[in-house]
């Protein structure tokens, strides 16, 4: 790629015109149905005044042809600002000039460039474009720059162009790749990378030329048809959409509130007349009724989170459709994304760690996923949380590597960060660390517990307020709470679980450092392990509540400017002389 | 057990502790507690001068730990340490920390100086990572332009990546 000044491709006036003005349409046209309501209804009661004709007819010419104006119109916005927005690279420095109005000029100096990522939505990946994301050196406060609409091959050559220029102003040699241990499996392929093909294809409409990168790609990786379902199957979380999904009925539920409530309350009423006329207590009434209704609130408990499991399954499937990571030069590619494609990069020299996480799932199965971690800039507008997540835990090189083929993966793709750990010290939370896992484990870090505390202190403070106000209520009340105590026990499994958990973490967890690297290894029923080069700790704390000092141990913390501000890695409860050993380990020395 | 870092801060950094609270609390009270006893002397209504007597006693404790009690504790728990390539600061009452922040890592060292501390010839100085930020209250002017001098001169011979 040539230096100079280049437009971003025309699509960005006809397709992201179309798109907005298409919005725009639909907002209206909610709006607009509202309205017609009462038309609809007068003319239901067969009041055919010429008026409400006229108006109706009005309605139905004025809704295309403001749909069409709008379109126009943002197309001719967007054409506008189409003509003034570009992007310069000179020898030095990328710049990107943008506003009708005001006038703004981004400027990255090349040596600069952090990372260049590549994503594009679904209508984007049909017409053969993408946004192009450029990402400089850490800090929350700095954005990406985003250029929009650059064909894919603009892109790409775009991107290598910056890296290129990167490596001639930092005066280092075009990296030679390290032989990988193995060439990968480019013949790891499944349904979906075939569908991703075809979609790829299409945009050979505007997309003439498919851009060639001058560096060689030394290894690559996909995954299986197994691996893709078994990926996006245990990636799937139901958690998240049984909330939505409750808050969902919640709401719905609130509009229907009177009409519930009134033939609730009228069973009810029902209910106990005739339970009382039968001779039965209040508190057996209730345990009946919470017996009868237990089945029904279970049943749609369950089935609405399996529902939302297979969605949350069926979207992750799809996130890693057309899967691929590979080892281009000194940088580590992954691309994915069935829908919405996006390919990220690391430059192996800014690689903050190694993250091998394993949840119950993926180990029982005896597979992991793995991470790198890199500096991203501040999130940009869309997806913010979810983004955030995601950048602290890192790029995703491979989301369902089985664990035996780690260690050759890890060779192969980023042989720099291979941890030769047999000179290395070793160290794990000793003995007395045990007892406070299980605490840990079983109470403090225990949703189980928390509801049950909370139930039980909300359930002291109705009874002390009830004995203070109507002690009459107060024995009906105990009546009750112990009808309902046995539902109390459920908290005691996850409890229950904790306290395994607490034992696992306290078998398994470990340091290890030595030879400029640093590994924290997390155990429980999942387990997480993380590789940190040690040039690459931005600080590390030794941290101590006052229990832990009573007994001597500390927590060890390491901090990377992954992400965005920064990822602290941790290990609690170390004996106090391995942590402080660790410690004058992490002090710098010449 | 290790060596503890050697330097305590300045001594007069305690009482631009107590006096920082004090403003605050103070703002904050006024701002508290004046509506209440406007509602209580003009509407004749004794609820309000029942809030306004909680907000004030509520403050009056958070000024005894604020003011009184604090400040000796955090003063006593703060250490730091200028060593030849590394700062050392250790701090914190219910979570004690210890942090160990290589000068090479240091991005930019920043010295403040509130009109309070300025009062008392004090400063503070700011020390930040690409991972966040250090800052070391209550130095003594001299004392904080040397640290921060001595921390620009390391920073200058890091690399120029992360």
């Amino acid at each position: 790629m040539e230096p100079g000044s280049y437009r971003v491709h025309h699509s960005y006036v006809w397709l992201g015109g179309i798109k907005t003005g298409l919005v725009a349409a639909l907002a209206l046209a909610a709006t607009g149905a509202g309205a017609l309501t009462p038309l609809l209804t007068a003319l239901l009661d067969g009041d055919l005044g010429t008026g409400v004709f006229l108006s109706l007819l009005m309605a139905v010419g004025a809704a295309p042809s403001a749909v069409v104006l709008l379109v126009g119109l943002s197309v001719l916005m967007c054409w506008i600002a189409w003509r003034h927005l570009s992007y310069q690279l000179t020898d030095r420095e990328f710049n990107l000039y943008s506003g009708v109005f005001s006038k703004k000029r981004l400027h990255v100096p090349c040596q600069r460039v952090q990372s260049v990522d590549l994503r594009a939505g679904v209508l984007q990946r049909l017409v053969g474009v993408c946004t192009l994301e450029i990402d400089t050196a850490g800090g929350s406060s700095n954005k990406a720059i985003l250029v929009p609409y650059l064909t894919k091959a603009d892109a790409q050559a775009l991107r290598a162009e910056l890296f290129r220029r990167k490596r001639i102003l930092l005066g280092q040699q075009s990296s030679a790749a390290p032989t990988p241990a193995t060439a990968g499996d480019p013949t790891a392929s499944n349904l979906l990378d075939e569908i991703d093909g075809a979609l790829s294809s299409v945009h050979g409409v505007f997309d003439q030329a498919e851009f060639v990168d001058e560096e060689p790609v030394t290894y690559r990786q996909g995954l299986s048809n197994r691996q893709l379902l078994l990926a996006g199957l245990s990636d799937a979380n139901g958690s998240v959409g049984l909330i939505i999904f409750w808050t969902l009925a919640f709401c719905c539920s609130l509009g229907l509130a009177d009409l519930v409530l009134d033939g609730v309350g009228a069973y009810l009423d029902d209910y106990l007349d005739v339970g009382l006329a039968a001779g039965m207590t209040v508190s057996d009434l209730a345990w009946r009724l919470a017996m009868r209704a237990v089945p029904y609130l279970v049943g749609v408990g369950v089935a609405s989170y399996v529902a939302t499991l297979a969605i949350s399954a069926l979207v992750s499937l799809v996130s890693y459709g057309g899967f691929q990571v590979r080892r281009r030069g000194s940088r580590v590619e992954v691309e994915r994304g069935l829908l919405q494609r996006q390919t990220q990069g690391v430059d192996l020299d800014r690689v903050q760690f190694l993250r091998v996480e394993q949840g119950w799932i993926r180990r029982l199965l005896g597979y992991c996923k793995v991470y790198l971690g890199r500096i991203d800039s501040a999130a940009d507008e869309s997806n913010k949380g979810q983004a955030d997540l995601q950048m602290s835990r890192g790029m995703l090189v491979h989301p369902y590597l089985p664990v035996d083929q780690l260690d050759g993966f890890v060779r192969s793709l980023v042989p720099e960060l291979h941890f030769a750990d047999e000179s290395a010290v070793t160290v794990a939370p000793p003995p007395k660390a045990r007892f406070r896992a299980v605490l840990r484990g079983a109470l403090w870090h225990n949703g189980g517990f928390w509801t049950l505390a909370g139930i039980l202190v909300t359930g002291a403070i109705v009874m002390v307020s009830l004995v203070l106000a109507a002690p009459e209520e107060a024995v009906a009340f105990l009546g009750a709470v112990c009808a309902f105590a046995p539902f109390l026990l459920l908290t005691l499994i996850p409890m229950a679980v904790g306290v395994v958990r607490g034992l696992r973490w306290h078998r398994g967890s470990r340091l290890t450092y030595g030879n400029g690297f640093i590994r924290l290894a997390n155990d429980g029923f999942s387990r997480t392990e993380v590789l940190v080069p040690r040039q690459k700790v931005q600080f590390s704390t030794l941290a101590a509540n006052p229990f832990q000092r009573l007994r001597d141990l500390r927590s060890v913390q390491v901090t990377t400017a992954a992400g965005s501000g920064g990822t602290t890695e941790s290990l609690w409860d170390l004996d106090l002389e391995d942590a402080e050993s660790f410690q004058e380990w992490m002090r710098p020395r010449r | 057990m290790r060596p503890l870092p050697s330097c305590k801060l300045d001594p007069k950094v305690k009482s631009v502790w107590r006096i920082s609270a004090a403003i605050v609390l103070a703002l904050s009270l006024v701002c508290c507690a004046v509506p209440f006893l406007l509602a209580g002397a003009l509407g004749e209504e004794d609820w309000a001068f029942l809030v306004a007597g909680i907000l004030a006693a509520v403050h009056a404790a958070l000024a005894a730990w604020f003011v009184g009690a604090f400040p000796p504790i955090r003063f006593a728990r703060w250490r730091y340490q200028v060593g030849e390539h590394e700062l050392d600061i250790m701090r914190g009452l219910f979570w004690r920390k210890r942090f160990v922040i290589p000068f090479i890592r240091v991005q930019n060292t920043d010295t403040k100086q509130g009109p309070i501390m300025r009062a008392f010839g004090l400063a503070e100085v700011t020390v930040a990572t690409a991972a966040g930020e250090h800052c070391i209250p209550g130095l003594t002017v001299e004392e904080a332009e040397s640290l921060r001098d001595a921390i620009a001169t390391q920073a200058r011979l890091a690399r120029e990546d992360i």
